[in-house]
């Protein structure tokens, strides 16, 4: 039966696209879906869909609007197509617009036993605080399970606003790890999917390049860090795959 | 030591001719001319749902390699198109902002007629045109393609 997994927060720089890469390694046979401006997960290419947001103001104005209610019928079709496990990145200021989308077609979703499932990502940033749980009401009628992922990237999460999320909650957390900055630079270029790949067998080519004692940090940053994202999106993870 | 002129001329038109024709001097693998050649057939398969890894096995089985002999993986086949896709964007916008250029001749049509035209004059501009203190911005994904094709070159066994 295909599961959806909607991986959401529509505050940017939450740590979103981490999650859903850390998701992709748990689960290499799952698709992905990116909703985005522009293209993020280019490591990801050969098992991801792109679609392209938000409609442009003046397509939307040339077109009375018409534009603007058709601006997610390319995502709604290819979830409607799903077949396996689907991990759905909703980029930043776009879940408030989808996700009521996805609840009117619900019933139809659940005739072709698709079902849903949604994790929000949550830092100390305001706006991140306010927008998890508008995410997770709208999402609360028609998913079968939520999960949050508190990012201490910004630090720790208020526990009262952790609190506030109510039962029927998974929380898990990605704590903070300050990497090596070559390991930081490594990981913006290529995101988790080498550490898993490639990492390893490379460690010769990083000492020539960087030296013995920086290749070692290298290597062990990266790894603990990919470890610690993997564990942080297991529970959601393991709901896929169930 | 003299110089057989037609054989010259025979070995500098193959030559010639097995180099690229957009005038690209730095192109120097298989892969990216293969990937330039065959740019709107991959993207006309990646719109029908083939997937990246289908297409660079496909490519393989036509014999193009990358390294030494090794079949095109779908994360090298990708970082290839986002370098090609990038670079025919800089010559569009290369080619508009000289199409936009006042001190620059439109192009002539052609003469029909035996009379003989003076040469085509550029009109001398009242002031000077403006010159662009930077090159245009790469997209997000280019940067992001060329930042994966240097991880891949960096972690590449020597």
């Amino acid at each position: 039966m295909p599961r959806i997994l909607l991986v959401a927060q529509d505050k940017g720089g939450s740590g979103k696209t981490v999650l859903v890469r850390a998701l992709a390694e748990c689960l290499p046979a799952a698709r992905l879906i990116e909703i985005e401006a522009g293209r993020r997960l280019v490591e990801l290419d050969d098992r991801l869909a792109f679609f392209p947001v938000r409609a442009e103001r003046g397509e939307i104005n040339r077109t009375g609007g018409a534009a603007a209610r058709a601006e997610f019928d390319g995502v709604l079709n290819a979830m409607a197509a799903a077949e396996g496990p689907v991990i759905v990145d909703v980029g930043a200021n776009t879940a408030g617009s989808l996700l009521p989308l996805i609840r009117e077609a619900s019933g139809r979703y659940g005739r072709r036993g698709i079902t849903f499932a949604l994790l929000v990502v949550l830092t100390s940033e305001p706006g991140a605080l306010a927008n998890a749980p508008v995410l997770l009401d709208l999402a609360a009628p028609f998913v079968t399970a939520r999960f949050v992922v508190e990012n201490q990237v910004e630090g720790p999460v208020d526990p009262a606003a952790l609190k506030a999320l109510g039962k029927g909650v998974t929380l898990t957390r990605l704590e903070l790890l300050s990497l090596d900055a070559r390991a930081n630079e490594l990981l913006q270029q290529g995101g988790l999917r080498f550490i898993g790949e490639d990492l390893a067998a490379a460690e010769d080519n990083l000492a020539a390049k960087f030296g013995f004692a920086e290749a070692g940090r290298i290597v062990e940053d990266l790894t603990a860090f990919r470890a610690k994202a993997m564990a942080a999106a297991a529970p959601a993870a393991a709901w896929l795959e169930s | 030591m003299t110089l057989d002129p037609k054989r010259l001329a025979r070995d500098a038109k193959r030559v010639q001719a097995t180099r690229p024709t957009a005038g690209i001097g730095r192109e120097t693998t298989g892969v990216t001319r293969a990937v330039r050649d065959g740019l709107p057939m991959i993207r006309q398969l990646r719109e029908g749902g083939i997937t990246w890894a289908a297409i660079a096995a496909a490519m393989a089985a036509q014999g193009v390699t990358q390294g030494a002999g090794k079949p095109l993986t779908a994360s090298r086949l990708t970082a290839i198109v986002g370098q090609v896709e990038a670079q025919l964007r800089r010559q569009a916008e290369r080619a508009a902002a000289r199409r936009a250029r006042p001190d620059l001749a439109a192009p002539q049509p052609p003469l029909t007629g035996d009379t003989a035209a003076p040469a085509p004059v550029a009109p001398v501009p009242n002031t000077p045109p403006p010159v662009p203190d930077r090159a245009a911005p790469a997209s997000e994904e280019a940067i992001r393609r060329a930042g994966l094709d240097a991880l891949h070159k960096l972690l590449k066994k020597a």
